[in-house]
């Protein structure tokens, strides 16, 4: 009986902090419609701090804690909301996501640049760990009462604020329609501030209750990730009712402790299935969650991409092919495998440019799909032994069909949800897959086979050999994943111009629209899932042959996030964006960063320096993810435009093609390295638009805007006629008429 | 028969009642219309009509069939179309792909694999008067003619009843008396039209038969000028003048 | 605007100021400091030396590009570590510190026979090990004393390009049974050194009752587990099997674990994991629990981090680490490790015990080409590397044998009270206890891998390697 009480005592515990973990999420997803991924992320850098204090600077706990949950939680969320989430307004899901989980990355970074993960950090209990009562037997810390106190408070307080308090209503209406808001005269913005704020503090407070009670160890990673557990409570409440939030992190609390004390849960299998637990509950409830009614284009999105020709994006592809054979020219043996591993980034990127980027859909696990590819082809496609080894074309194709399946089975239950369910349906799917599957390395028997899933905890995956093209050399391999990424590339750009992509891009702006003309949106869904899946199958399959060997690690999470945040960022409804991105996530980062570092290790003194601007170069990307708000059709989207009006300028376009030859031929001689070569490259095509700007500029006079027109100049009747088409009206109608109908 | 009719339908949101025990009809080849004072459950109508919205009790039936728990797909497909009060037109899509992806779901559904999509919609686009401006973006085109393109969209999934939500609100006067003419061509054909409408005159010239919803009950049906007459209408009519 | 403007440079200015703060007070790794000053002397004065191996190092008249890396004056070695990985930075960093210093030191004495050696540094950064190989193909002699967690991605390369090796350390079984491939302190996976568990049976008669293994979800922890439990077995210890399998990505709560501890009446655990957050939790919370067990843990827990964590909490006060390196704290009894030491902290390196793997591996690279005179190839310095059978290192560690890829038959073990490591067995600071049944051989099922009649991987084997010739 005591060892009931007390599991259920621990339980209850861990349900309450699950809870005030949860919290915070359904205040600032009520009231901004923001679903805050970096909650867990704030909670960490608050609880830092919070050691900082008392362990670095010895200040008394409760000082510690009134400066931390009352000043630095409420700032945090107030700059947030100010800086960042404000400008979301008006963006689609994918953007307001992407910007939350660049706000996590980046916090992550920041906190391992301030706390080196090399050293220990624990966070003590209030009135210290000996501090504990006897109830029947079962022995309870302060702490820990101070925790269920806090979250029965938490919640009282939260229900009372959100159906009794005038400024609770006034929350959460400010998300629902912010103009009626402003109506009966209160600042949706200064509503939203104010939840983000208390946000905010949740987290922080969050924080410095849980890292005590789960046993003082500090890790950033850790705890921004342990929140993600508290995902399933929330959903719970369907984001909304504070109540069942409540009852939902009981359970989740009390589930987590009884059958970690009455199942069997020490075995290889029946630990990871434990583990998986919150992320396997947090799937069946976003499955059974009724269905949404089915959404109109009611806000128009601020996206906007021009979708390329087929012929367009034949010529870039060649072109890409080409450009990518003469640089790979001027790259060691090293660069060149280097450059080959982020290709394959790239192509799992094209699987988010069809998904997210034509059908509006979202995915936050792409890996998981690649890591699902990579084992199928390491089980079914290699042939020979040793250097001799190679995954054959059947392997690839099995595993692209693996994937592909996979994607099926994962979306079918999931695709009745709208985007920000599905996307957290794919990132339950690649947590699991991640425990269950890259973990599982005991053997099995099934149907009379036996077989290990992940033999060891790491795949050594061969070159692939299709057909003649063996890809055991860096270059063919490098040359073999550009042109699969072209030819998927024009594949997309055709479907894009076709039927399949028009019914694509209209389910992506008005679901209900589309339904009305008599598509089953769930097969349209479904059918775009399953391509998305395939391609990153294809890609991850690359992906792990070009790093040789993978295991677990280079499956997580993290690393899809980071993926999706980097192509949003370059343009998600762009190839090229998907090619930037791709690049950058696979292989950018860790390039500058090994740049800085080997600068560091080569110039003793200015070391730190160096050290330092390789953290930061990591917390950089994490802040372009944050300022994505501000432009979110993306960078590409920008330069495209850019070019586009520099059409004119052919005189400056001829110019800088000659002087990159020029360059090229130095860089292919020796004269200049291959890095001076990107890099004054890299600046020649980002200025370039700038510079063409300022010419084309000169030449013209720039035009009257509308609302001037007639002012400084005589009003003729072609002006008139432009007013007219302007506005919309007949180009004959005479004024007094048009009001008539209005 | 009417082609389309509703059977005591009634929609519930919360404890408030939108629409109370709602039957009505509308007929082949006529333009029915749809009217009542603001928040009077026109548009709830229409979406528990398509299938936007569950009903708490109460049947739709199409040519006869109960099609009450059909998703709006289904319903689509058997020739039912509507146009939308705040537009849901495809903003990353031309004038003409927007027509023209009615037609793509179309060949992809079953229904008349082959026909010849570049030239329907065209076809379409000449009748609804839009060929001029069907390489624009959507999204740069004036409202009274967006609420066009929404028609023509419609009319590409060649429907047999076409629900339009307010088509007529933010048209110049010359844009209403083209829309009007086109809207008689079509009943003429054989379309079954339903029309929710401020215009009262408009409505009044075009429709055949109205149906007045006043707070979610159908308070008076009848011809024009059998509405004109109604004790019920012009109460409710001057109650929400008075209101406003 | 102006408002947000300020907003976001106050913002920027705060963050710059917390992590300077931060940064500031983060280099105190080294677990002793204040020797740096009078190392310096004592450097010069035992120049010929590192320990007790006199130095392989010194001026010399050697001439002749005889291998790739091989110059009149200059011998290029390859090195590195994983400094660069971003979900841990400057993971195994005391790897690359370590060769870094001992080239300084080598050269200071005139290099190896009279050529210099020239490092090129790799930063394999997890992620990026195969890359990192294909480079060092290119253009480097021999790999030295490196450490890449990924070396399995990496093994098929340097078997393709025939690059041998001296590693530091060695993870995944195709790169620690791999051709060409030598080690100071070799872990083969047929091997495996349990003195810890045989010094724990002395010290503790109910030890082969009482003791539970704690497991992982991690797959290589999971590989470490299962080869110590098959090991204990062999012993006569039998594991409690209390059910705790730990998440390696972390619990949200450890105290449900540390009840199963205290119910399953476990007196020793012993954990193939790493120290990590987690594992501090579990132990912290098997304390409030009021269990208190002895923990037996792997060498990595001989670290400062654990240290440091342990004068706050005192839940490791019964933590025991068998290794075979001598710890830091014997600096005044082996002058090898106090000039380990000496050398990292000049160079404001990392000391750690990995570091002096990676220092003994240079070492015996050295050693091996000093032997080869002008004449340096790599298949003379495989044939020398295969030579030696007994190696220490300086006496940094225990004899191991190089030549057979074969482990260490010694042990000691360190307890860690307060902040203080100490070692507790032998009694003798600085002796090791030593006995032929402290190496047992493995399951091959554990191996990961299959090996030939020479104990070598034949993952990536071919026949064109370059094997010790016997002359």
């Amino acid at each position: 009986m005591t060892t009931f009480l007390t599991y259920t005592i621990l339980g209850l515990v861990l349900g309450a902090v699950y809870f005030i973990a949860a919290s915070g999420l359904v205040l600032t997803y009520n009231t901004s419609g923001i679903f805050n991924f970096a909650h867990g992320a704030q909670a960490m850098f608050g609880t830092f701090l919070y050691w900082q204090f008392t362990n670095v600077w010895g200040w008394p706990v409760w000082l510690a804690l009134v400066i931390v949950v009352g000043v630095v939680g409420p700032a945090m969320g107030a700059a947030l909301h100010a800086v960042i989430m404000r400008g979301l307004r008006g963006t689609a899901e994918v953007t307001k996501i992407i910007v939350t989980v660049a706000v996590l990355l980046g916090t992550v970074y920041l906190a391992q640049w301030a706390w080196n993960p090399d050293e220990a950090y624990t966070v003590d209990m209030f009135f210290g760990g000996g501090a504990k009562i006897t109830v029947a037997g079962v022995v309870v810390r302060w702490h820990e009462i101070v925790c269920l106190a806090a979250a029965v408070a938490i919640a009282v307080g939260l229900r009372i604020l959100f159906t009794r308090s005038r400024t609770g209503v006034v929350m959460r209406a400010s998300v629902d329609d912010p103009d009626l808001v402003r109506l009966n005269g209160h600042d949706p913005e200064r509503a939203a501030m104010l939840a983000w704020a208390l946000g905010s503090t949740l987290a922080v407070l969050a924080g410095v209750l849980i890292v005590p009670i789960s046993g003082g160890g500090l890790d950033a990673n850790m705890l921004t990730l342990l929140v993600i557990d508290a995902f399933a409570a929330a959903m719970f409440g369907r984001l909304r009712s504070i109540p069942r939030t409540f009852a939902g992190a009981i359970v989740l609390g009390l589930a987590a402790n009884y059958v970690l004390a009455y199942m069997p849960s020490a075995g290889t299998f029946a630990g990871n299935l434990r583990v998986s637990l919150p992320m396997i509950l947090l799937f069946v409830v976003l499955v059974v969650l009724p269905q949404d009614r089915l959404r109109g284009a009611a806000v128009r999105t601020r996206e906007r991409y021009r979708p390329p020709t087929v012929r367009s994006a034949a010529v870039w592809g060649a072109v890409l092919v080409a450009v990518v054979y003469l640089y790979s020219l001027l790259l060691s043996d090293g660069g060149v495998s280097t450059l080959a591993l982020g290709m394959s980034f790239a192509i799992i990127a094209l699987s988010l440019t069809v998904l997210t980027g034509y059908a509006g859909e979202l995915n936050l696990a792409p890996l998981a799909f690649g890591a699902v590819a990579t084992v199928v082809a390491f089980h079914f496609g290699v042939r020979g032994s040793g250097l001799a080894a190679r995954l054959g074309v059947h392997g690839v194709l099995l595993g692209v069909l693996a994937a592909a399946v996979v994607g099926g089975l994962i979306a079918l239950p999931a695709l009745r949800l709208r985007g920000l369910y599905l996307a957290l349906a794919t990132m339950a799917f690649g947590v699991f897959l991640s425990n269950m599957v890259l973990r599982d390395t005991t053997q099995h028997e099934l149907f009379g086979v036996t077989f290990t899933l992940f033999p060891g905890g790491s795949l050594v995956i061969p070159p692939p050999k299709l057909g003649p093209v063996d890809l055991r050399d860096g270059t063919t391999f490098l040359m073999t994943a550009t042109v699969l990424f072209a030819l998927i590339a024009i594949g997309l750009a055709a479907l894009r111009a076709g039927g399949y992509g028009r019914r694509l891009a209209a389910m992506k702006d008005s679901p209900a629209a589309t339904a009305m003309l008599g598509q089953n949106l769930v097969r349209l869904k479904l059918g775009v899932f399953m391509i998305s899946a395939a391609i990153a199958g294809l890609g991850g399959i690359l992906m792990s042959a070009a790093t040789g060997t993978v295991a677990q690690e280079n499956f997580t999470f993290t690393v899809s996030l980071s993926l999706l945040m980097l192509v949003v960022v370059a343009g998600i409804g762009y190839i090229s964006g998907a090619l930037f991105g791709g690049l950058m996530a696979g292989v950018g980062g860790a390039v500058l960063v090994g740049t800085f570092g080997d600068l560091a290790l080569e110039h003793e003194g200015p070391a730190e320096i160096f050290t330092a601007l390789s953290h930061l170069v990591m917390v950089l990307t994490a802040l372009v993810g944050m300022g994505v708000g501000k432009n979110p059709s993306g960078v590409v989207h920008d330069i495209v435009e850019g070019y586009r009006a520099m059409r004119g300028a052919k005189p400056l376009l001829y110019g800088a093609a000659a002087f990159g030859a020029v360059l090229y031929v130095l860089a292919v001689t020796g004269v200049i390295g291959s890095w001076t070569f990107s890099l004054i490259a890299l600046s020649v095509v980002m200025l370039l638009p700038v510079v063409g700007r300022m010419v084309l500029e000169e030449g013209r006079k720039r035009e009257t805007p509308l609302e001037l027109l007639g002012v400084d100049e005589p009003y003729t009747d072609d002006v008139r006629a432009r007013l007219d088409q302007e506005l919309g009206l007949p180009v004959t109608s005479v004024k007094g008429e048009v009001s008539a109908t209005a | 028969m009417p082609l389309l009719e509703t059977r005591g339908v009634t929609v519930r949101f919360g404890g408030n009642t939108a629409v109370d025990d709602v039957s009505l009809t509308v007929a082949e080849g006529q333009i029915t219309g749809l009217i009542g004072p603001n928040g009077a459950g026109k548009t709830t109508m229409f979406n528990t009509i398509t299938g936007l919205q569950k009903p708490a009790s109460g049947q739709v039936l199409l040519d006869g069939a109960d099609i009450t728990k059909l998703p709006p797909a289904k319903r689509a497909r058997r020739g039912m179309a509507r146009t939308f009060q705040r537009l849901e037109l495809f903003l990353s899509l031309s004038v003409r792909d927007n027509v023209r992806v009615a037609g793509d779901v179309r060949r992809s559904t079953g229904r008349r694999r082959r026909f010849d999509l570049e030239a329907e919609t065209d076809r379409i686009l000449e009748r609804t008067g839009l060929t001029d401006i069907a390489d624009q973006e959507v999204s740069d085109i004036p409202i009274g003619r967006a609420r066009v393109v929404e028609v023509a969209r419609a009319l590409m999934t060649s429907p047999r009843v076409l629900l339009l939500d307010e088509p007529a609100s933010g048209q110049t006067e010359q844009e209403t008396e083209a829309f009007a003419e086109m809207l008689t061509g079509l009943a003429a054909d054989g379309l079954a039209i339903c029309l929710v409408e401020h215009d009262l005159p408009l409505v009044m010239g075009l429709c055949s038969m109205i149906h007045v919803l006043d707070y979610g009950a159908l308070i008076a049906s009848g011809t024009p000028a059998e509405i004109k007459e109604s004790p019920e209408v012009i109460a409710a009519y001057i109650g929400t003048e008075e209101a406003a | 605007m102006k408002v947000d403007k300020i907003g976001r440079l106050a913002a920027g200015a705060l963050a710059v100021a917390l992590v300077a703060s931060c940064t500031s007070e983060r280099s105190g790794t080294a677990l002793i400091q204040g020797g740096g000053a009078d190392g310096g002397g004592q450097a010069a004065a035992s120049a010929e030396k590192f320990g007790t191996l006199p130095s392989p190092c010194g001026p010399g008249d050697a001439k002749g590009a005889t291998d790739q890396g091989v110059t009149d004056d200059a011998i290029t070695i390859g090195y590195g570590d994983d400094r660069g990985f971003a979900s841990a930075p400057g993971l195994s960093k005391e790897m690359g510190d370590a060769v870094s210093a001992l080239i300084d030191w080598c050269n200071g004495q005139g290099g190896i026979n009279g050529r210099k050696i020239e490092g090129n540094q790799y930063d394999g950064a997890y992620m990026h090990a195969a890359k990192v190989m294909q480079e060092s193909c290119k253009q480097d002699f021999m790999l030295v004393g490196q450490g890449f967690a990924m070396d399995d991605a990496a093994e098929q390369y340097r078997v393709a390009c025939k690059l041998p090796t001296v590693a530091g350390f060695t993870v995944g079984p195709n790169a620690a049974m791999g051709p060409m491939k030598f080690e100071a302190v070799p872990y083969p996976v047929d091997r495996m050194n349990i003195g810890s568990l045989r010094i724990a049976q002395e010290m503790w008669s109910d030890f082969d009752g009482k003791t539970d293994v704690l497991l992982s979800t991690s797959p290589a922890v999971t590989t470490g587990t299962n080869k110590v439990k098959s090991a204990m077995k062999q012993v006569g210890v039998e594991p409690l099997e209390c059910g705790v399998r730990l998440n390696d990505a972390g619990e949200s709560g450890y105290m449900p674990f540390a009840q199963k501890i205290k119910e399953c009446g476990a007196g020793y655990l012993w954990s193939s994991d790493s120290p990590d957050p987690g594992q501090f939790s579990l132990l912290e919370s098997v304390k409030r629990a009021g269990a208190e067990p002895k923990y037996l843990m792997e060498a990595t827990w001989y670290s400062t981090k654990v240290s440091e964590w342990n004068k706050g909490s005192g839940a490791g006060d019964n933590l025991h680490a068998g290794m075979i390196f001598q710890p830091f704290e014997n600096a005044a009894e082996v002058p090898a490790v106090e000039q380990y030491m000496d050398l990292v902290e000049a160079k404001d390196g990392k000391v750690a015990l990995l570091g002096m793997q990676a220092t003994s591996s240079f070492l015996l690279w050295a050693t091996a080409a000093d032997e080869c005179g002008s004449d340096l190839t790599r298949q003379c310095v495989v044939n020398e590397l295969a030579k030696i059978h007994e190696w220490t290192g300086g006496g940094l560690h225990a004899p191991t044998d190089p030549g057979a890829n074969k482990p260490a038959s010694c042990a000691l073990v360190v307890k860690l009270t307060g902040e203080k490591w100490e070692q507790v067995f032998p009694k003798e600071a600085g002796e090791f206890s030593c006995g032929d049944d402290y190496v047992v051989e493995t399951d091959p099922k554990t191996w990961g891998t299959e090996l030939n009649d020479d104990r070598t991987s034949t993952k990536f084997l071919t026949d064109d390697v370059i094997k010790p010739q016997t002359s």
